[in-house]
């Protein structure tokens, strides 16, 4: 009886030491038996909506304060965030919580999810909204909004916009003799430049590689070096001019960049962080001195800043570059990053209630904000212009590389694809990486890999149809 | 373990029988109500979602994950036989082996070690069962910080040693090797604490009367520890066997499977059918192939194993 | 400094004739157990103590290479801050909560159905019997789609319906309570029958008072398993004020990827409860682990 007690005592410490250290912790008053998905609560007016997103890092901070700030800004709406993991378990999770009234009212998924929503019937298009209220979308950014416009319907609305880019340390390029303020512009290029920044000792032992890769951000990469080539990753123009019947990624240009991938992991000279779940790890090794360069998301700048600011990370100076391509590439990226979804399934007022905090979220102000404690670059013209975002490109250019990467694309330049199965296309791509750099032979995996993407999108279409 | 409740029916009038027949009724009755809870219980949530399984068997999923056609035993047949299903198998058989036995050697090592009698041996005691305070989450969460390629302390030992970095988890080769580690320390701690029980309820004459024999150490353990802890060794074999078969934190936390399947056990993939790609019928075969196989390796193994059980 | 294979072998004899005399005195055979046991020791305890470190670590330190072995700067914030970034506190309570459920749940249903076996006589009681036990032969995964479908269309996703109500029967403490129930003196039931009890109330005031070390094990071995579950959880929760610590461990993984060491603060945090519980039911717990292996 004494150590029942006792016990009880030791939880109950617990849970009152966690309930004084956490301000944003929930009592245990809060609702024994929650309905989920939260419903409106009838005092006050106030309209409660949960948000699912998939933020991580410095990255949540920031989308944490906007939301504060938003909630704070009127008494109509209050948005609930709810992490979920990355993107893919965000997607997962709707889909297996769908039917059973539990989905949130707002969600937040990847550039790759557009065609699979569309066809989902999950979701109410935000073109429904904009029409009504005659929304101006003419000061946001054409490539993005065309990005996820099908059939002349914007679907989701974009929010969290970045490219992939280069990271590398100066000092180490110093060190062999390389230009710190010229990195490496092609794939060709970065190959030359890890002869040189691969350190092996006498014994032959490789004491530093020259860049590290990871798997699971890697089919976006492969993606994102197509359209700079502007090489089809599917046919009938990307999935654009017609629902997509044919994988098509396994061309020269896929080729190269699996060889690539391939040569530098076998030789040693790339570190393979694997599939790299936290998204964190090939930065790690940067900051760890194992490599010294990597390929990331612009959305992990500002974490990092935070953690250079703490000036313990000896013998790091950050510099950035555009994504490496195909030589003859003519520069133009696809925006990656989420969109924002709102499913239809919650009732209108929670609907509205989320088209409310949507528009509050791609304003101007939010957005320089955003790009400022992010990494991830603005949607709207204007945004760039105001002194939030002057001022952090300023102080980080660094942020100014994925923007500027992605707004010199030409007019013309070709649009990302539109896969419905992207999730096991994808999944395809990250295979073949994997067994690539155990030695399989390239293209003949990218072949294999063309081969099931091409049969996973024809069953795929034969059972959504048009 | 069998319960005799038959007991022979005198020969009655038919009146009689009719009469005992509806005490008989009314006394099952009564049971019910004391068994009914956990009847429904079981038959809601084991048995018709057992039969359930079979029946999703039977159809496809299409790529939405909704109920398709109606295909008989084909989905049975192509996917119990498919390359996928047979990788997971090999997998599972490979996780089981690698965990099991090596984590019977190490807590009994342990728990001879706790078990003798020495000043302040109760801190080793709770030194050595302290990883049953750890959790599935927290084992792995533990271990992927020491595993890290980059910044783990393993591979700094390893380097220290002039020995290679592994890529512990990256790599297709020590995928299973690491998670199979964690799992043998997240249960190390449950093990030997039931081999030190076990040890304990071990007579000290037993050991006198080897001693006056003049066994040595060596045949002591094989002739009086060894026999005297068979039912412990049957329950921690048995036990883990179904452990093993079941994990599916520390492969969702450290590897999610990968890579290239290397950690992808059946319990991970029939997660990965059903609640990834959305192919309860590919899941629900696989589902049923694992029920298979644990029913016919429990049986095999008690019966294996039971026989050279020596109950006091 | 050149190692020979002759140095080499010569120290490793030293070692031994060292080890040897040692092991000849008393004061030796002592030492040279301790040492094993402290070795022991520290290899089982290593991974918790690095979880100690890291947790009092810097942000920037724990991506320090060489690993830092020792928090000459304790950074006791990390744990206030794993408090702060997700509502772990609630996580626990829902833990505790889902745990607690199960366990007077099982309690209940199997002192009931083990009673009936134990004490009743009825047709059918070998076949409901056997009934009971073919069900630890079904891996719970092999019921989950089913299960998963169950609790959707019910609407329970998110709830503690959800994470308790498919568990709330266990046909191990069905078996477990009944083998103690055996034992109990059925002269027992008889003098309690005279004295006018019924079935119910000798099961509540003789049975079950009788039963109370069974009754403990079963609940702290049951409270273990399902402090641990992690795939259930795992489906049926999506909400924050609904998840289980071990699912919410693994979102602050996921959430908190640039400071591990605020994710191994929180680590520490989670496994509290379970390690207060060993050093406080050692007793319990080890007769409740070994239940099923040394009784039969």
């Amino acid at each position: 009886m004494k150590r029942t007690l006792a016990f009880l005592a030791i939880l109950l410490l617990a849970l009152g030491l966690a309930a004084c250290g956490g301000g944003t912790t929930e009592g245990p008053e809060a609702s024994a038996t929650p309905q989920v998905g939260t419903t409106a609560t009838p005092s006050g007016g106030t309209v409660e909506i949960s948000f699912w997103h998939a933020m991580t890092a410095a990255n949540q901070d920031t989308l944490k304060a906007l939301t504060d700030r938003f909630n704070a800004s009127q008494d109509e709406v209050k948005v609930k965030l709810q992490f979920q993991g990355n993107y893919e378990e965000n997607l997962n999770k709707l889909l297996a919580a769908r039917g059973g009234g539990n989905v949130p009212a707002l969600i937040q998924l990847d550039e790759a999810s557009i065609q699979r929503m569309v066809d989902s019937g999950l979701i109410t298009p935000v073109q429904e909204f904009i029409d009504r209220e005659r929304y101006d979308l003419s000061d946001f950014i054409e490539r993005i909004i065309s990005y996820y416009t099908l059939k002349d319907t914007l679907y989701g609305m974009p929010f969290n916009v970045s490219n992939p880019i280069l990271y590398y340390n100066k000092l180490d390029f110093l060190e062999v003799g390389l230009d710190p303020e010229r990195p490496p512009r092609t794939l060709d290029e970065v190959r030359q430049y890890c002869d040189k920044l691969t350190i092996r000792e006498s014994s032959g032992r490789i004491s530093r590689r020259c860049i590290s890769l990871e798997i699971g951000d890697g089919s976006w990469y492969f993606e994102e070096v197509l359209v700079k080539y502007g090489a089809l990753y599917v046919n009938n123009g990307n999935g654009r001019d017609a629902r997509a019947s044919e994988a098509v990624f396994n061309g020269p240009e896929g080729r190269e960049f699996f060889q690539w991938w391939h040569d530098l992991v076998t030789s040693g000279q790339a570190l393979n962080v694997g599939r790299n779940p936290d998204g964190s790890q090939h930065f790690v090794a940067m900051g760890a001195h194992q490599v010294s360069m990597t390929i990331g998301t612009s959305a992990a700048l500002r974490s990092i800043f935070n953690v250079l600011e703490l000036g313990q990370v000896k013998d790091v100076e950050l510099g950035t570059g555009p994504l490496p391509g195909i030589e003859g590439s003519s520069g133009g990226t696809s925006p990656g990053g989420g969109v924002l979804w709102i499913l239809k399934d919650r009732p209108q007022a929670e609907q509205e209630a989320a088209w409310k905090y949507i528009k509050y979220l791609v304003d101007p102000q939010q957005q320089a904000d955003w790009y400022a404690g992010s990494g991830y670059f603005p949607i709207r013209r204007s945004a760039y212009d105001l002194p939030a975002a002057k001022e952090a490109e300023a102080k980080y250019p660094h942020l100014k590389v994925a923007p500027q990467q992605f707004l010199e694309t030409p007019p013309d330049a070709m649009q990302g694809p539109l896969v419905g199965p992207f999730v096991a296309v994808r999944e395809l791509i990250r295979r073949a990486i994997e067994q690539t750099i155990q030695g399989s032979d390239p293209t003949q995996v990218l072949d294999a890999a063309a081969r099931q993407a091409t049969e996973e999108i024809q069953e795929y279409a034969e059972r959504v149809g048009d | 373990m069998a319960v005799t409740t038959t007991e022979p029916l005198p020969v009655l009038p038919l009146a009689g029988l009719a009469a005992r027949g509806l005490a008989q009724l009314k006394r099952l009755a009564f049971a019910l109500i004391f068994l009914s809870p956990s009847i429904i219980l079981f038959g809601v949530f084991i048995f018709y979602p057992l039969v359930k399984s079979v029946y999703l068997g039977f159809y496809e999923t299409d790529p939405l994950g909704n109920q398709g056609d109606f295909v008989a035993l084909d989905q049975y047949r192509t996917v119990l036989t498919s390359e996928d299903f047979r990788h997971a198998l090999w997998i599972t058989v490979l996780f089981t082996l690698y965990t099991v036995p090596p984590g019977i050697v190490l807590g009994l090592g342990l728990a001879m070690l706790a078990n003798q009698k020495l000043p302040g041996i109760s801190i080793f005691r709770t030194a050595f069962s302290s990883t049953v305070a750890t959790s599935v989450a927290v084992a792995s969460m533990m271990w992927l910080t020491l595993l890290n390629p980059s910044v783990g302390l393993i591979n700094y030992f390893l380097q220290e040693a002039d020995l290679p970095r592994i890529d512990w988890l990256n790599d297709p080769d020590w995928a299973l090797l690491a998670v199979s580690l964690t799992t043998i320390w997240l249960n190390l701690g449950l093990a030997t604490i039931v081999f030190l029980a076990g040890l304990q309820s071990i007579p000290e004459r037993l050991y006198e009367s080897a001693r006056i024999d003049g066994a040595g150490r060596w045949a002591t353990f094989l002739h009086v520890t060894l026999p005297m802890l068979s039912p412990t060794l049957l329950f921690v074999t048995v036990v883990g066997t179904i452990l093993a078969f079941e994990s599916f934190g520390q492969i969702h936390i450290l590897t999610r499977g990968g890579p290239l399947d290397a950690t992808t056990v059946i319990v991970y993939s029939i997660w990965q059918e059903a609640f990834q790609r959305f192919d309860y019928g590919v899941a629900a075969v696989q589902a049923v192939g694992l029920f298979i196989l644990v029913l016919g390796l429990t049986g095999l193994q008690i019966r294996f194993l039971e026989r050279r059980v020596f109950y006091q | 400094m050149v190692t020979t294979t002759e140095t080499l072998t010569a120290r490793k004899s030293a070692w031994r004739r060292a080890l040897r005399s040692a092991w000849g005195r008393p004061w030796g055979r002592y030492a040279l157990r301790y040492a094993v046991l402290v070795v022991a020791a520290a290899v089982v305890v290593l991974p918790i103590y690095m979880t100690v470190v890291n947790s009092l670590l810097r942000k920037e330190s724990i991506i320090a290479y060489p690993p830092e072995l020792f928090p000459f700067d304790p950074q006791w914030g990390n744990f206030r801050r794993a408090l702060d970034e997700v509502p772990l506190a609630r996580y626990m309570l829902n833990s505790l909560i889902m745990s607690g459920l199960i366990v007077i749940g099982q309690l209940l249903t199997s002192a009931l159905a083990a009673y009936a076996f134990a004490f009743l006589r009825f047709p059918g009681r070998t076949f409901l019997f056997l009934l009971f036990l073919s069900t630890l032969m079904v891996p719970w995964e092999v019921a989950i789609i089913p299960n998963f479908q169950t609790i959707q269309r019910l609407g329970w996703l998110d709830s503690y319906q959800a994470l308790t109500i498919p568990f709330l029967a266990s046909a191990f403490g069905t078996f477990l309570l009944r083998q103690h129930f055996l034992t109990i003196p059925r002269e027992l039931r008889d003098a309690a029958a005279i004295d006018g009890y019924g079935h119910g109330r000798f099961l509540l005031f003789v049975v079950l008072p009788l039963s109370r070390p069974v009754l403990a094990s079963l609940a702290v071995f049951s409270f273990l398993l399902a402090w641990n579950q992690y795939l259930w959880p795992l489906l049926v929760t999506n909400e924050d004020n609904m998840r289980t610590v071990q699912i919410g461990l693994a979102a602050l993984r996921g959430r908190e990827i640039d400071s591990f060491n605020v994710v191994m603060a929180g680590t520490l945090i989670a496994a509290m409860p379970m390690l207060a519980m060993l050093v406080l039911f050692q007793g319990q717990l080890v007769r409740g682990l070994t239940a099923g292996a040394v009784k039969r």
